[in-house]
């Protein structure tokens, strides 16, 4: 990333003040029924929550003026938004900036590319030997390619290959819609969640505990390790309950691993910051055709053009099952080949 | 020998400093001499049931004065269900203690009136200025309101050299580095980021090493007497910012510290700061406790903070605040206090300082006061709310979100009843 691109950032970086102004979702984003079903689809994990880099999701944006007003902009997106978004936007606006997990690179179009960075929320660096005195599963399942039971299984591994960890005390947060008129989006997200509860209760031979926002929130969670199991960030990239954990010093066991140099590292909160860095190109060629294919065949391309706004019925979704469809068979096919590395050659 | 019935709730309260008063209240009244104490609780999530069930076992029990010492439920629906099912003798005298968040009980206060009008009542404030405050709501304050420190549990938050010792190294101090600690929310409400700003301007006077350590969960409440509701995350990204902003490096985020660290953190700081002006800032548990491990401390002058300076005058230095003016204290002034309280801090009479606190606002010290109070012949009937109060309640009504804002900042109504927080009196009109 070259200064000027550097500087870019952190010139654009709003401050509290007039994020405020900003906020008036009216303003930027589509505000219909569809947005609304959406985010209470995601529960707690796309709860709106403050970010200098206006975080938020693609899907709730007016138009791509509106994106590039707020850009660069944090996309909390997972691949199956973030993919329809580039299918209903194949070039980018003058100005747009996207910030995206890096985790999501495969998803990037090359017509995209000169307008994407990639990012990466963290927890606080722990020193070496630190050891989590309690162990906490974020549990989610929000729809049919959230987790799959093979993924489960990888991330019991992952954890239990930590020394010590299953000996830990293991606790659940479960996620939840928050409010009470999404009280069958409540209940069904909740008994979905109980089914990895038993899941990881059963590989850990213990009950564990079942603890609330609220108990979280108000805690200091500094001998806190956790997982949010979410393992192809499919629907959603950036969790509002991620963010609460990791600003009360919880530490990501995923995120552990990962190399913490950066172009810029903006610090969120007392323990947790946002890193950006660029990657080199990136051919996506299985991706490119596949929202090509999909984009110029004369019945899917059609139906997913017109059917966001025929969508007012319940359980609205922001595109169609076909493209939910062919979403999960991109993020697929990425796993099954190497990952770009982030640029990180040049510290802070 | 009195019969004294203690209520509270069975659950723990929400606010860790409600929760630690409440606990040493309990305290104070158990250690009075000469009375017969019994413990009600109501339960978590009371129905009207509960509360009417609660009334009859205190009612059958006959105790000749009832003290409310817990913050929540507001206790005018026990009061008005003890009307109701009182039938033997006189009706027993209360004595309700009042927390910072009396008036976002206002509603249910007014409506118990009628009940309220047919007991005598004390009405205990945990300072004066929160007395003066109190006092402008009601009809006839003659009598009926009086002012208790809540105590602080000295056996715990006391001087210990050793201590000091162990929490320099905990908390990984250099030797000589001076530490100016807040401890309490870190909200907008306290203002911390003033703090912060503060205290930048310090370190250019000494060559010393300074440290500004912050304790406590970051809350991003915002506002909400005055409709300014913070999303999550705001106040942690501004604390961030500023303290990226100012160039300031020796700011220290020490945690959401339990009793144990904060007794470690109390004593290894030099200096406690607060400059919250919250209108519910009517006693600081915080200070308190510093004070009493004597770790002297700069307030600003504001609500329950001040008596503080009258209390331990050699413990506590106030900041003027200004209601009339756009800013309520002047951040150089603030620095000044600052750095006056780092000149004049010493470690050599920490042991005394905390003998003072002890002194006064232990939960020995309280039981005595409290004791006099138990045992005053003086029984003074409720008068009722007065137009101010209905007032507050009238804003709470029409505008819950915001029942303190007016077009421009706060109020007419809160500057006329919070005037009597700050420094000197303001003229509403």
């Amino acid at each position: 990333m070259t200064q000027t691109e550097r500087h870019l950032i952190l010139e654009s970086i709003k401050s509290p003040e007039l994020m405020r102004e900003h906020r008036k979702r009216s303003n930027w984003s589509v505000n219909d029924q569809v947005t609304a079903d959406a985010l209470a689809q995601l529960g707690l994990h796309g709860k709106d929550y403050f970010s200098p880099l206006h975080a938020s999701f693609l899907f709730e944006y007016k138009s791509l003026e509106a994106v590039a007003y707020f850009s660069p902009l944090l996309v909390r997106d997972g691949v199956m938004t973030l993919l329809h978004f580039f299918f209903r936007n194949p070039q980018p606006n003058e100005g747009v900036m996207l910030l995206l997990d890096q985790r999501l690179a495969f998803c990037v179009p090359k017509a995209w590319q000169d307008n994407v960075l990639f990012s990466r929320l963290q927890s606080r660096a722990v020193q070496d030997g630190w050891k989590p005195q309690k162990l906490l599963f974020v549990l989610s399942d929000l729809g049919p390619w959230h987790c799959q039971s093979e993924e489960l299984e990888k991330i019991y591994q992952r954890v239990a290959a930590i020394d010590g960890a299953q000996k830990l005390p293991i606790h659940f947060l479960l996620n939840t819609a928050e409010t009470l008129d999404s009280w069958e989006v409540h209940n069904e997200m909740q008994a979905r969640g109980l089914q990895q509860m038993t899941f990881f209760q059963t590989r850990f031979q213990q009950f564990g505990e079942v603890v609330s926002l609220h108990q979280i929130a108000e805690a200091d969670l500094r001998n806190w390790a956790f997982v949010d199991v979410n393992p192809r960030l499919f629907y959603y990239a950036d969790s509002y309950l991620k963010n609460i954990l990791w600003s009360r010093g919880a530490v990501d066991l995923e995120g552990l691993a990962d190399d913490r140099r950066a172009d810029v590292e903006l610090p969120l909160s007392f323990f947790h910051s946002l890193r950006v860095g660029q990657l080199p190109l990136i051919q996506n060629e299985a991706t490119e055709k596949m929202l090509g294919q999909f984009r110029q065949d004369s019945v899917l391309g059609a139906q997913e053009k017109y059917y966001r706004p025929q969508r007012i019925a319940k359980d609205s979704k922001t595109c169609t099952p076909a493209f939910e469809k062919m979403a999960f068979e991109i993020s697929c096919r990425s796993t099954e080949q190497p990952k770009a590395k982030l640029n990180l050659n040049s510290p802070v | 020998m009195q019969k004294v019935a203690l209520v509270t709730r069975s659950s723990l309260a929400e606010w860790r400093s409600c929760r630690t008063i409440t606990a040493n209240l309990l305290g104070s009244y158990l250690a009075a001499p000469h009375l017969d104490r019994q413990v009600f609780r109501l339960p978590e999530g009371e129905t009207n049931y509960d509360i009417w069930q609660l009334a009859q076992k205190i009612s059958s029990w006959q105790p000749d004065q009832i003290v409310f010492i817990d913050h929540q439920p507001c206790p005018g629906g026990l009061i008005q269900a003890l009307a109701r099912v009182w039938n033997q003798g006189p009706l027993p005298r209360l004595l309700v203690h009042i927390f910072g968040d009396f008036v976002l009980q206002c509603a249910e206060w007014l409506q118990s009136e009628p009940a309220l009008k047919q007991f005598s009542i004390l009405w205990i404030c945990a300072s004066t200025r929160q007395k003066r405050l109190v006092e402008q709501m009601l009809v006839d304050p003659r009598g009926t309101v009086t002012v208790v420190p809540f105590p602080v549990d000295v056996s715990h938050f006391r001087y210990a050299a050793e201590v000091r010792e162990r929490g320099r190294k905990h908390f990984g101090l250099a030797g000589d580095a001076f530490v100016f600690f807040y401890s309490g929310r870190l909200s907008s409400q306290k203002n911390v980021i003033q703090l912060i700003q503060a205290f930048q301007g310090l370190r250019q006077l000494t060559e010393r090493k300074l440290v500004l350590a912050l304790a406590g969960p970051v809350d991003d409440l915002g506002s909400p007497y005055f409709g300014k509701i913070h999303p999550e995350g705001l106040m942690s990204y501004r604390l961030q910012d500023v303290i990226r902003s100012s160039l300031v490096d020796s700011v220290e985020y020490w945690g959401n510290l339990a009793a144990e660290e904060l007794l470690l953190a109390y004593t290894a700081a030099d200096l406690f700061v607060s400059l919250s002006t919250h209108n519910d800032e009517d006693y600081g548990m915080a200070p308190a406790e510093a004070f009493a491990t004597g770790c002297p401390g700069v307030l600003t002058d504001w609500g329950g903070y001040s008596d503080f300076h009258d209390l331990l005058p050699e413990s506590c230095s106030l900041i003027p605040t200004d209601f009339a003016a756009p800013e309520i204290f002047n951040l150089n002034r603030v620095r000044k206090a600052l750095f006056a309280g780092f000149l004049n801090a010493s470690t050599s009479r920490r042991q005394d300082k905390s003998a003072q606190a002890a002194a006064v606002l232990s939960c020995e010290a309280v039981a005595q006061k409290l004791t006099e109070l138990l045992s005053h012949p003086e029984r003074v009937v409720f008068q009722g709310w007065n137009e101010n109060f209905k007032k507050v309640v009238y804003s709470f009504n029409v505008k819950p979100w915001a029942p303190f804002s007016g077009k421009e900042g706060p109020s007419d109504l809160y500057r006329k009843l919070y005037s009597v927080y700050a420094t000197g009196e303001y003229d509403a009109n």
